[in-house]
Formats: C-alpha cells, structure tokens, sequence
C-alpha cells in the first residue's frame, strides 16, 4: 500500500468533508436538497483564486469567498421562501446562473495560482513546513468545523434551525420564522462550500469554472456513507459520520481508479456507492431476517427430528 | 375597561374551489373573548372551526374584518409574531412535536417562545431541572426519558408534551383544535383531564374545538357552535348551565334542516 497516496486520499476526504459538512446541514439538518452547492463550491474558488492573483492577502481571499458563498446560499433561500419556488428549482436556478457570474469573475475559464502565495504557502512561510502539512491543515480545519456545528445546532437558534428541518409547523407555532430559518442555514452551508472551494483551489494550484461539477453528488454520497455507517443518533456522530463518510468516499474512489476504472467511469461508480449505502439498512434487515428464518427453519427440523427419535424409542 | 383577550370583527374567509368559484368558510364572523375565558367551539364537519382558530392564529390573513389580542391589531401580523402570545395544540399529535429531536430540546425551544433566540446553549441545566418538574406533574415517566427522542413516544404522550409546550409560557391565548380526536378514549380522556388542569391553574384563555357534546357543555365556562361559516348559538351563565346534549343535538338539528345528525356528534 503506497502511503503517500494513501495520505493524498485522506486529505482531500477532509478537505471535501468541509463541503459535505456545508451539504449535510442543507440536506439533513433542514432537509432541504439544495444544488447551489454545484455554483458555490467553484465560486468560492473562483473569488479567491482571483483576489490571491490580483494582490489580495491569501486569508482575505479566502475569507471573501466564504462571504460570496453565503450570499449564494442566501439567493436560493429566497428565491424559496420569498418567491415560493420550490427548493430543488431554486437552487438549480442559482447554480446556473452562478456558472456566468464565475466565469464574469475569473474573466477566464481557469485561473492558475501555482506562482502565486496560497494559504499553504503563507504556512511555509511562518515556519509550518512539513511533508504533511496539507494534510494536517485540513484535518485540523475539518475537526473545528465539525465541531463549531455540533456547537451551533445545540443553541437556541441550532435548535430553531432542526426543529425548521423536522416539523415547520410546529417551530413556527412556537414563535420561530422558519423563512429565516432556511435563509440562516443555507447562507451558513453554502458558506463552508466556497470556503471548501477556495481552499481547494489553493490547495490545486488553480480554480477551474468546470470544478463544481458532480460536487453535490460527492457531498451527498459522504453524507449518506457516513451516516450509514454511523448511526446520526447525535450531532456530534452524524458529523463524525460526515467526515468519515467524506474520507471513505474518496478512497473508494482511489481504490477505484486502482481497480482499473477511467477517470470517466467515476461517476456511475459513486452512484453506486450512493445506492449501497442507501440500500444499507435494507440489505441488512432482509439478511437478519433470512437468518432469523434459516435459525427457525432448523429448529423444526430438529424438533420433527427429535419427535421422530421419541416416537421411535416409545415404539 | 380592560381589553378583551381576543376581539373578532366581521373576519371573513374564502377559499377558491375549482372552476372560479369560492367557498366561504367562514362567513363575517365576530367574537369577543375576555380575560381567562375557557369557550368550547362545536360545530359539524366543514363548519368553519380550524379555519376560525388558523384565521387567529395567523396561518391565513381574514379576506375582511379585523382581529385583536389584548387590544392590539394583529390581523396582518404573520404567524410566527403571534405565536410569542399564541400557544396551539393540534390534531394531529405529529404536528406539535419535532419527532427527531429529544424531548429536552422540545421544551427548550417552547419555553423560547416569545423570546429571541441567541447562540446560548437551547438545553441548559437550570432548564433540565424545571422540565423535570413540568414533566413529573404529567404522571408519564417522561421526566426519566428527557433524552428521548420525541419520535419514540406514543401518541398519547406527545400529545401530552405538546400541551405542556403550548401553555408553559402562559400565553394569552391557548387554540385546542380536536387536540384529543386522534387519541384512544382513555388516553383521550387523560389528556382531557390535563388540560383542564392546565387552563384552570393558568387561568388561561382557551378556545377548544371538539365534537364531543358532553364535553363542550362539561368543559369551560362558554360553548359557541358554528354553522356554514357563522357562529349560530352562543351559550353562557345560566342557560349553559342548563343545557343537555339532547338540548344541544335538537339546536344541531334546527340550524342544519334536517333529522339526520353526524355520526361523530352522536359519540358525545
Ligand atoms: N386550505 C383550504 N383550502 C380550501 N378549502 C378549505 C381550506 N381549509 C378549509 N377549507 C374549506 O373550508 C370549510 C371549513 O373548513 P374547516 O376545516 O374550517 O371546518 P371544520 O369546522 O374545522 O371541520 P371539521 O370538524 O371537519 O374539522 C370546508 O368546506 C373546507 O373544505
Ligand atoms: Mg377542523
């Protein structure tokens, strides 16, 4: 097994995991399957990629881009709450049409950054230089978000923002705007998706208008891995289970690639992987029952078999 | 004088059914409800009852009139606002309670109401202690179970922690919409029970629609019944107190027209 490759897998499950932490707060916290993630995702690398190439401060960059994200975010909650258009609509809409806004942005279809200072190498810079640096950025990163949200969702306004999720009716009753609700936890997700894309795009060495593409899929498959994986019965384990599941996605996908798979071919295999783990609890449940029967099964073959055995002996 | 808790002024709602036509469900409707009054609202299916309590509650803006609480217009104020004042409980015992969150977080979030909601942490352990207690007062166990999840209690029980949400921050105005029409009759009953405790000891006002005649006249001090979007008696004092089921089922009957009464007004 070739670590470094293995460590590489590793690092961009973390480094995806900060954008499927970003779809696990649309999709499960507020049950709300929200696209924006496929134009947030590149606009965040995009605003970053070129603010670093025209002077700005790597971190400003960065912190810029996670602002752009919120506003995307924003958008798609109002084009749902304010306009009623329906969610999934609503976020397609603005996925499209941040694919022009990105492209207005960068000016160009791909921005590249290897000559230019990246967080990473502003980390070089103060002294941080080590074989895994990347690797260590994004875990610690990951960890403080996971951990920043397992935060957030027990405060009043998290617990708001469940409730929002889980039952509109009854958090509206008790005096809660449920339109705010959703406009709060979209602007935070798509928040953490551009920061994912900014510092993916660092982390790459460019920023490509196409590199939103398939990331909606990627950050559902980790969602729904991890927490088949992990029983969601807390925050705290349903976004463990996001990162584990984002890790797991991405080395599946190596082994993948390993297998003999083209680049081409990943997508129909993390559709595979997105059935399989949702198919999980089912696949289980008949394989229990079938032993559950089999078990039952031999139980009355030995008992006409013992009863056969007693005829025998009181003959 | 003191305002009355909730006034009604000529409030009126339609509904558009196919074809360009409408259905007035409620029909230049005005009531007024003075402090601590318990009214029971009977009326057939289709009478306008939930419509009336969604007009006060906010989910639908009246097509005309006017609503107050405590002496303040709120007919344009949205659902969310009122609901600082406004506790609700409602038929469908899935409808009060976020089923994946604990129990301890549904009360948190219901002991918010009316308040703004911060970044301090929703369940804390002051909170814990007086859940404990709100809950032992239900007789239930459910003060063991904080840490629950919702969705694992039975009807009877989350109907029970709903009610608790609804009044534990002594609104003004307490909507019981058939609270109890989806529960068994013994579990029925107890939650029957419960809030009467509930309403007496808080002196809240009430509005509570049921079917049940028995209780309508048993249960608070005033009974409207609604007919076609109106209200077409109204009974307190003395005459209330004399009245029957039987007395009640022969007004049914008068106002619809016909012998033939709804079944579920016959379980009374
Ligand atoms: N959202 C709605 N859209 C269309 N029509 C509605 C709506 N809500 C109520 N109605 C109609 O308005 C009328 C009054 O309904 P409402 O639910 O208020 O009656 P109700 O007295 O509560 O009856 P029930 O005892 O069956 O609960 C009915 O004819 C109903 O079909
Ligand atoms: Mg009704």
């Amino acid at each position: 097994m070739n670590w470094y490759a293995l460590s590489g897998s590793i690092e961009q499950g973390l480094a995806y995991g900060i954008l499927a932490l970003g779809v696990y707060l649309t999709f499960r916290v507020l049950s709300f399957a929200d696209l924006t993630v496929e134009g947030s995702f590149p606009l965040g690398a995009a605003v970053a990629a070129t603010l670093i190439v025209n002077g700005a401060h790597p971190l400003t960059a960065t912190s810029v881009a996670v602002l752009a994200g919120m506003a995307a975010g924003s958008m798609t909650a109002l084009l749902h709450t304010k306009m009623r258009i329906t969610g999934l609509l609503a976020g397609i809409l603005t996925m499209t049409s941040l694919y022009s806004i990105n492209l207005r942005i960068m000016g160009r279809p791909n921005v590249p950054l290897l000559r230019e200072p990246t967080v990473f190498k502003q980390l070089v810079q103060l002294g941080f230089d080590h074989p895994y640096q990347s690797l260590i950025v994004f875990t610690v990163l990951a960890v403080l978000i996971k951990l920043l949200i397992d935060w957030f969702l027990s405060t009043e306004i998290g617990l708001s923002m469940r409730a929002t999720g889980d039952n509109q009716t009854m958090i509206r009753s008790l005096g809660v705007s449920t339109d705010l609700m959703i406009v709060m936890g979209l602007a935070f997700s798509n928040g953490l998706v551009a920061l994912a894309g900014a510092l993916i795009a660092q982390y790459q060495g460019y920023a490509d208008v196409g590199m939103g593409l398939g990331t909606i899929v990627s950050g559902l498959a980790s969602v729904i891995l991890g927490n088949a994986l992990i029983r969601p019965t807390t925050v705290f384990r349903a976004t463990l289970g996001v990162l584990t599941g984002s890790v797991l996605y991405r080395l599946a996908i190596f082994y993948a690639l390993r297998a003999g798979f083209a680049p081409t071919d990943l997508r129909i295999v993390t559709a595979a992987i997105v059935v399989l783990a949702l198919a999980a609890p089912t696949i289980r449940e008949s394989l229990n029952q079938r032993r559950v029967r089999w078990r039952l099964r031999r139980m009355e073959l030995e008992g006409d078999e013992l009863a056969r055995v007693e005829h025998q002996e009181s003959v | 004088m003191n305002s009355p808790v909730l006034s009604i002024k000529k409030v009126s709602k339609s509904f558009p059914v196919g074809g360009g036509s409408t259905k007035i469900a409620v029909d230049r409707v005005s009531l007024t409800v003075p402090q601590g009054q318990f009214v029971t609202v009977i009326g057939s299916n289709g009478a306008g009852k939930s419509t009336l309590l969604n007009l006060v509650a906010g989910r639908y803006i009246p097509d005309t009139g006017t609503i107050s609480l405590n002496g303040t217009d709120i007919t344009n104020l949205s659902e969310h606002r009122r609901a600082a004042f406004i506790g609700r409980v409602f038929q469908d015992p899935l409808q009060g309670t976020a089923a994946s969150m604990t129990i301890e977080e549904n009360l948190s979030m219901a002991e918010s109401r009316g308040l703004r909601r911060t970044l301090r942490r929703g369940v804390t352990k002051e909170r814990r202690a007086r859940f404990r207690e709100l809950l032992a007062v239900l007789g239930l166990g459910l003060e063991d179970r904080l840490r629950s999840e919702v969705g694992l209690l039975s009807g009877g029980q989350r109907q029970s922690l709903s009610l608790l949400m609804a009044t534990m921050t002594k609104p003004s105005l307490l909507l019981l919409d058939e609270h109890t029409a989806a529960l068994d009759p013994k579990t029925a009953q107890q939650v029957v029970a419960l809030t009467e405790r509930i309403v007496r000891e808080y002196g809240l006002t009430t509005l509570m629609v049921t079917h049940n005649l028995e209780q309508a006249l048993r249960l608070g001090d005033r009974t409207i019944m609604m007919h076609e979007g109106k209200i077409v008696l109204d009974l307190s004092g003395q005459v209330r107190q004399t009245m029957t089921v039987a007395d009640l089922l022969a007004e049914f009957t008068r106002v619809r027209g016909e012998s033939l009464v709804d079944d579920r007004l016959l379980l009374a």
